[in-house]
């Protein structure tokens, strides 16, 4: 049984793919357009220097990033003055960002090519119904060290560097472990104009790596500088929904 | 149903049209019995990140001769060294030793690494240098220190043998014998060293309970210490990670500075392989699979026993500049700033751990005939 389900799916999925191929009428949709994300870490509005450079945070702390990862879902491509949208199906996307990697992209293909959106919208988590699962699906996958344990759930969002406390003072690790249901946030972006997708585009966003500790909580890295699951976590993850995602530039 | 099977045979028509449209126009000049693909018996939970390069598929004979390889000792210049003189079976592909002997007695720098669950594993060697299997399973043949052959040499040997043209042949269509193939060979023999049948497994599928023991020593494994939430943990899992218990299979993720050296001490390590001075001091995280069968411990083997291991990281951890942030910042009891780095784990919870770490061993694969020496 599962493999004629499987088999009748492969024969819709060749009809599908001749079909868009495009030999049929002349009003046919064209699905070959796509679009890429992509993401880089800045800082102070520079591109951020991974596990050398030090940054002072707002409340003026000296830090240093290692790395940053964090799990993007939902995705939505939504048009606001027609009502629709493009949303992506078991999307789950781990984008994460290093001294190896400093920019991460992933693509969406077959877009319809009249398709116009202006908003984009998508969360920094992962949503209560995946994260109480252990299938692997898109990025999910309980063996990865986003996963806090075999059974429960996965960090929304990480980063690791190291505090500098001060003269006369060992440094401290910085450690920005943050999950939980509660700190799923989604976010939305508007572009000035409808973007129209020809061929193949790219938005590119960044993430600020001093975002975690600004606003609108200002984090005190001396009373402690690693985060997990207790309230103050919380904080980290309403400054990540505030400002650590902007869209930078669309290119085509 | 009739209709069903009707529906699936043309269906299975179509497909085959569709098949044999793709695949017109190939060579069938050198047609021979192409090898039969190995089905590599995988668990699911093992999860999905792994990698069986598509331009060295698993093949039955290309396993087969993969084995006899490993287990060749005209690999090396006087005959008496082969993969497994140092990578033991019993030993869980190590060998017993803090660092290798190699030819002529001599001593190598670092410990053998056990050979487990290779697929979900990339960059080689303790400090990385090998991107692939492949890549890796030739060097040692030419190491000075190790085997000593020239691959010229080892192709010469092996093709002046009855048997190994024949079985390269069968394995990837050529009776000449290149170095390529020999590293392919070796890769995909290595590949099928799949360990998951540990009790640990058994307890993960639901075919074994752990003692209240190892459980506390499981969460306690798995868990990153946090006092502020009396969230008290070993924070082992951070590096490494779920049920594979090794290092994080993306780029040089899972390259860790663990702490065991200052500064002043402090090797190249992964900085050998990328150059950035914030790799220095950093090596692989290796699997816990089977880490009671592996000792000594660590890329030097400084360590006996797992005492000792459990030791440096509850009270031995030495600061040095790339020291990994979740080892710095990791204790049970609130941070004494400026203090040395504890994790303050009691020895109740020491001992739990070790008991954890003892149900990674899984009898079935260091007995395995398939792993066994063939000669």
């Amino acid at each position: 049984m599962k493999s004629f389900q499987t088999l009748f799916s492969i024969a819709i999925l060749m009809t599908t793919l001749l079909i868009v191929s495009g030999c049929g009428s002349e009003n046919d949709l064209d699905f070959n357009d796509s679009l890429t994300l992509e993401f880089k870490a800045v800082a102070n509005g520079q591109p951020l220097e991974f596990n050398t450079k030090t940054y002072t945070t707002g409340s003026g702390d000296l830090i240093s990033i290692d790395r940053m990862k964090f799990y993007l879902s939902n995705l939505q491509l939504i048009n606001s003055e027609t009502g629709e949208a493009f949303v992506e199906q078991d999307g789950y996307h781990l984008i994460s960002l290093n001294d190896q990697e400093e920019t991460y992209s992933f693509t969406i293909e077959n877009l319809r090519s009249d398709f116009k959106f202006d908003k984009v919208k998508f969360a920094i988590g992962v949503d209560a119904d995946k994260n109480a699962s252990i299938d692997n699906i898109g990025d999910l996958d309980p063996t990865n060290d986003m996963a806090w344990n075999w059974n429960t759930g996965y960090k929304f969002f990480l980063m690791e560097g190291l505090f500098y406390p001060g003269v006369d003072q060992e440094n401290k690790g910085l450690v920005l472990h943050i999950g939980l249901d509660r700190n799923f946030k989604t976010l939305e972006f508007l572009t000035d104009n409808p973007i129209d997708i020809v061929g193949s585009n790219t938005l590119h966003f960044t993430l600020d790596g001093l975002a975690p500790f600004n606003l609108p909580n200002e984090i005190d890295l001396n009373s402690k500088s690693a985060f997990k699951v207790d309230e103050d976590s919380d904080k980290i993850a309403e400054n990540y929904a505030n400002d650590l995602i902007k869209l930078s530039t669309i290119a085509q | 149903m009739y209709q069903k099977q009707q529906v699936n045979r043309v269906i299975l028509q179509i497909l085959a049209i569709g098949l044999w449209l793709v695949s017109c126009g190939g060579d069938n000049s050198n047609q021979i019995a192409a090898p039969t693909p190995y089905d590599l018996d995988v668990p699911y939970y093992f999860g999905e990140n792994h990698e069986l390069p598509k331009e060295n598929p698993l093949t039955i004979e290309g396993v087969e001769l993969g084995r006899m390889l490993f287990y060749e000792k005209k690999l090396s210049r006087d005959n008496t060294i082969s993969c497994g003189s140092c990578h033991q079976q019993d030993k869980a592909f190590t060998d017993g030793l803090s660092v290798s002997v190699g030819i002529d007695g001599q001593h190598l720098t670092k410990s053998a690494m056990s050979l487990v669950n290779l697929p979900w594993s990339s960059h080689f060697f303790w400090d990385g240098r090998a991107e692939s299997l492949e890549g890796q399973a030739l060097e040692p043949i030419e190491n000075t220190l190790e085997m000593d052959q020239s691959l010229d040499e080892t192709i010469s040997k092996l093709s002046n043998t009855e048997n190994y043209p024949d079985l390269f042949f069968r394995a990837f269509g050529k009776k000449i014998i290149t170095a390529e193939n020999i590293g392919k060979a070796l890769a995909q023999f290595q590949r099928t060293l799949i360990s998951a049948n540990s009790k640990y497994d058994q307890f993960l599928t639901g075919n074994a309970s752990l003692t209240e023991q190892e459980n506390l020593g499981m969460e306690l494994f798995f868990t990153h210490p946090e006092p502020s939430s009396s969230i008290r943990g070993g924070n082992c899992g951070d590096c490494h990670v779920n049920i594979l218990t090794s290092g994080v299979n993306d780029n040089f993720e899972g390259f860790k500075n663990n702490g065991l050296d200052d500064d002043s001490g402090l090797e190249e390590g992964l900085a050998t392989v990328t150059g950035f001075p914030s790799d220095k001091g950093k090596f692989k995280v290796p699997s816990l699979r089977n880490i009671a069968l592996t000792a000594p411990y660590m890329h030097d083997g400084r360590f006996a026993t797992l005492e000792e291991v459990l030791d440096h990281y509850n009270e031995g951890i030495k600061r040095s500049e790339t020291i990994d942030p979740l080892i710095l910042e990791a204790s049970n009891e609130s941070i004494e700033s400026n203090g040395a780095i504890k994790l303050h784990l009691t020895n109740e919870e020491k001992e739990a751990i070790i008991a954890f770490l003892h149900t990674l061993t899984d009898y079935s694969f260091i007995t395995n005939e398939k792993f066994s020496d063939p000669f």
